[in-house]
């Protein structure tokens, strides 16, 4: 996993449980990295899990609410490390159809140990989309809580249904995206 | 001490470093990409020069199409990435055949090997664009749904070779989905591949024009033979000529000489009558006792025994009649020259065969005195309409070759036979013989295994023209070491 979700992540737990959880979070965990996270840099997988996971016990929440609430923290962080000119989509939409195709073939380009997840829109609703996602990370809670912010971002806040899922064992997750009447 | 705002000036430093990583690291890439760029054009362009430079080649070192279609075939997959190709080859030369390959692998994929695949599917294929092509003159793309190798195959492109005005080849791709470089490269392989029509139609017309200036140097120097020969049948005809005054010139005096001969035998034959009856009257006076008498008579048998009378007798008998004899040979001779040389006029006559041949083996008489015997076997025919002057040489020419062909043993055997409404002449000799390959070109104009200077090599060609001219047929059978029989047949009467 790339440095820059290291690094938003270590910055929402600063801002949401301050500095000491990070560095409790730290000392339990015993990472291979020490923590010490650079956004060019590529980490291990594991050290991201094991992360969550140890906050989960810290804060006793449940480990896929935090992934989805990393989400919409992530969301900010990612979308305004790219040029402003990259990310001028007129709505959610839109913005959506261009994460597979440019954003993140773009975070590619810049770093070519990323491993990005394959999202695309496969059906297109009157009031909204499914999202197709397939990723061996199978992280379709993190691409929730992205597309939530993205939403928010827009002034136009979805619900989205996952109608199947990876971690249920299915070879893609399925994301009815909708907005809210 | 703050150490919060110091560690919060700390991480903002991080991030603006990072970010500025992060641009550096962007300009990285648009840099690294176009230096990609660069190096895949490179690369294209060294395998297109390579491919151009191949298609040079093709001018320079001249190989066989067939041959070098593979070479060029496998740049072509090289070049644009283009996985399975196969070509057909329409040579200009109909006898060598048409060819299909089979399916070739880019060797780049197949380690550096090209392999042949055998398909028949794509065979069918093949089998079925060449009508297309034959007709369009053009590319040909159609869409496919194929699995050559495990590998999915949606395209083919065929491209066709023409060379003037014809189509000599068709190159046939195979690939999956054409991309912008591979279009590209199809441009590329356009160029190339009307680049090798052109240097096909020069080598075509080069070879054509070789090939005219060979037949033209050919034709050139059968023409200086046949200037030779006809130089010699010139002087051949001149000899004629010159024969037919001299023999003209010889038969007058021929002529006196020859009364002179008859009238002198008659005078000759008096005088021996006289000469014996005095030789009765000497034996008598002898013994008479008369002394004039008896001395006369002496005197005259005196003259009688030194000149050898009963000699002098016989030998001036005997004399006469050799010279009678020659005499009547040159006439026959100088008779046969006239004929000979009166070969031009087209008199037709009524023509005694056995006479011919007979005036022929008295004119071949010097040639063939030497070579042995000649046996006739000859029955009654009928004479032919016909010119005997010109037979008269058939047979004369036959009879020389003959000769030239036995050595002291020969022996030459001449058959005279009516048969189908003609006559049938056969003339056989136990000679040399002919070489197999030599006899069919036997009656062709000057063809000759004589030395040059020696025959004319028309001798035959001549008869056989005459032959025909009487409607009649020439043939010839030989083996060689055994001898050489020719077979002749006039027919009695011309058919019109
Ligand atoms: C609604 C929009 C987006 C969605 C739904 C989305 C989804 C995801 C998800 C689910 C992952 C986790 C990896 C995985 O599941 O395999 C991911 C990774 C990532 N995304 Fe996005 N993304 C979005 C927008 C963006 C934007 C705007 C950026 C801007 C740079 C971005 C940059 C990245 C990066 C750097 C990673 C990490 C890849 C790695 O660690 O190898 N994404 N994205």
């Amino acid at each position: 996993m790339k440095g820059a979700v290291f690094t938003n992540f270590q910055e929402m737990i600063e801002d949401e449980f301050g500095m000491e959880c990070w560095e409790a979070l730290l000392e339990k965990c015993d990472l291979p990295s020490g923590g010490i996270y650079t956004s060019a840099s590529t980490y291990d997988d594991q050290e991201i899990l094991s992360l969550v996971g140890a906050l989960s016990e810290y804060s006793n929440t449940p480990v896929p609410s935090l992934v989805e609430a990393f989400g919409r923290y992530l969301y900010d962080g990612l979308a305004n490390s790219l040029p402003p000119s990259m990310m001028t989509y007129p709505d959610l939409w839109s913005l959506l159809e261009a994460v597979d195709s440019v954003i993140h073939v773009e975070v590619n380009k810049l770093y070519p140990d990323a491993l990005t997840p394959k999202i695309i829109v496969t059906e297109k609703h009157d009031n909204g989309v499914t999202l197709y996602y397939q990723s061996p990370r199978k992280m379709c809670l993190l691409a929730i809580g992205l597309v939530h912010k993205a939403a928010e971002s827009f002034g136009t806040p979805v619900t989205i249904q996952h109608t199947c899922c990876m971690n249920e064992g299915a070879d893609h997750c399925s994301l009815l995206v909708e907005y809210i009447e | 001490m703050d150490y919060e705002a110091a560690f919060l000036r700390e991480r903002k430093a991080r991030k603006n470093a990072e970010s500025v990583l992060e641009k550096k690291s962007r300009e990285l890439h648009f840099t690294n990409l176009s230096l990609t760029e660069n190096i895949d054009s490179l690369h294209f362009s060294v395998l297109e020069n390579k491919f151009l430079a191949h298609i040079g080649r093709y001018g320079i070192e001249r190989p066989r199409l067939r041959d070098f279609l593979p070479t060029i075939v496998n740049d072509m997959m090289r070049l644009s990435e283009i996985p399975f190709a196969a070509y057909c080859h329409f040579p200009f030369d109909e006898k060598q055949g048409n060819f299909h390959s089979y399916l070739l692998q880019n060797p780049d994929i197949a380690n550096g090997e090209t392999l042949e695949i055998k398909s028949s599917e794509v065979e069918g294929l093949i089998t079925e664009v060449e009508p297309l092509i034959r007709k369009s003159g053009r590319t040909h793309l159609q869409v496919l749904d194929l699995v050559i190798d495990n590998r999915p195959i949606d395209t083919m492109i065929a491209l066709p070779i023409i060379c003037l005005d014809r189509l000599s080849g068709i190159i046939i791709l195979f690939t999956k989905e054409l991309t912008s470089k591979q279009n590209q490269a199809l441009n590329v392989f356009r160029t190339g591949i009307k680049q090798l029509a052109i240097i096909m139609e020069h080598r075509y017309q080069e070879d054509k024009l070789q090939a005219t200036y060979e037949e033209i140097s050919a034709t050139n120097a059968a023409l200086k033979q046949t200037q030779k020969k006809l130089m010699q049948s010139e002087k051949m005809a001149t000899v004629g000529q010159l024969s037919a005054g001299i023999a003209h010139e010889i038969n007058n005096p021929m002529g006196f000489i020859k009364g002179n001969m008859g009238a002198l035998n008659d005078y000759v034959t008096d005088f021996i009558r006289y000469v014996e009856t005095a030789k009765t009257l000497t034996e008598q006076s002898l013994q008479s006792s008369d002394n004039e008498v008896n001395n006369a008579a002496k005197g005259l048998n005196k003259i009688w025994n030194d000149v050898d009378m009963p000699f002098l007798i016989e030998d001036s008998q005997h004399l006469l009649n050799e010279s009678q004899q020659g005499i009547k040979r040159i006439i026959d001779i100088v008779g046969g020259l006239k004929r000979f040389s009166r070969q031009s006029d087209n008199k037709k006559e009524s023509c005694d065969l056995n006479q011919i041949i007979d005036e022929a083996l008295k004119l071949a008489h010097n040639e063939l005195k030497f070579k042995g015997t000649v046996s006739k076997e000859v029955s009654p025919v009928q004479p032919i309409s016909g010119n005997s002057g010109e037979l008269l040489q058939v047979f004369l020419n036959l009879f020389v070759n003959a000769s030239h062909a036995m050595n002291e043993q020969g022996e030459l055997t001449i058959h005279v036979s009516e048969n189908a409404g003609g006559v049938s002449i056969k003339v056989a000799d136990n000679g040399c013989g002919i070489d197999q390959k030599h006899l069919d070109a036997i009656f062709d104009p000057f063809f000759t295994t004589k030395e040059v200077g020696v025959g004319t090599g028309l001798g035959l060609s001549i008869s056989h023209g005459i032959i025909e001219d009487h409607q009649g047929t020439i043939g010839v059978t030989s083996e060689p070491g055994k001898g050489t029989e020719f077979h002749i047949w006039l027919p009695y009467e011309k058919v019109a």
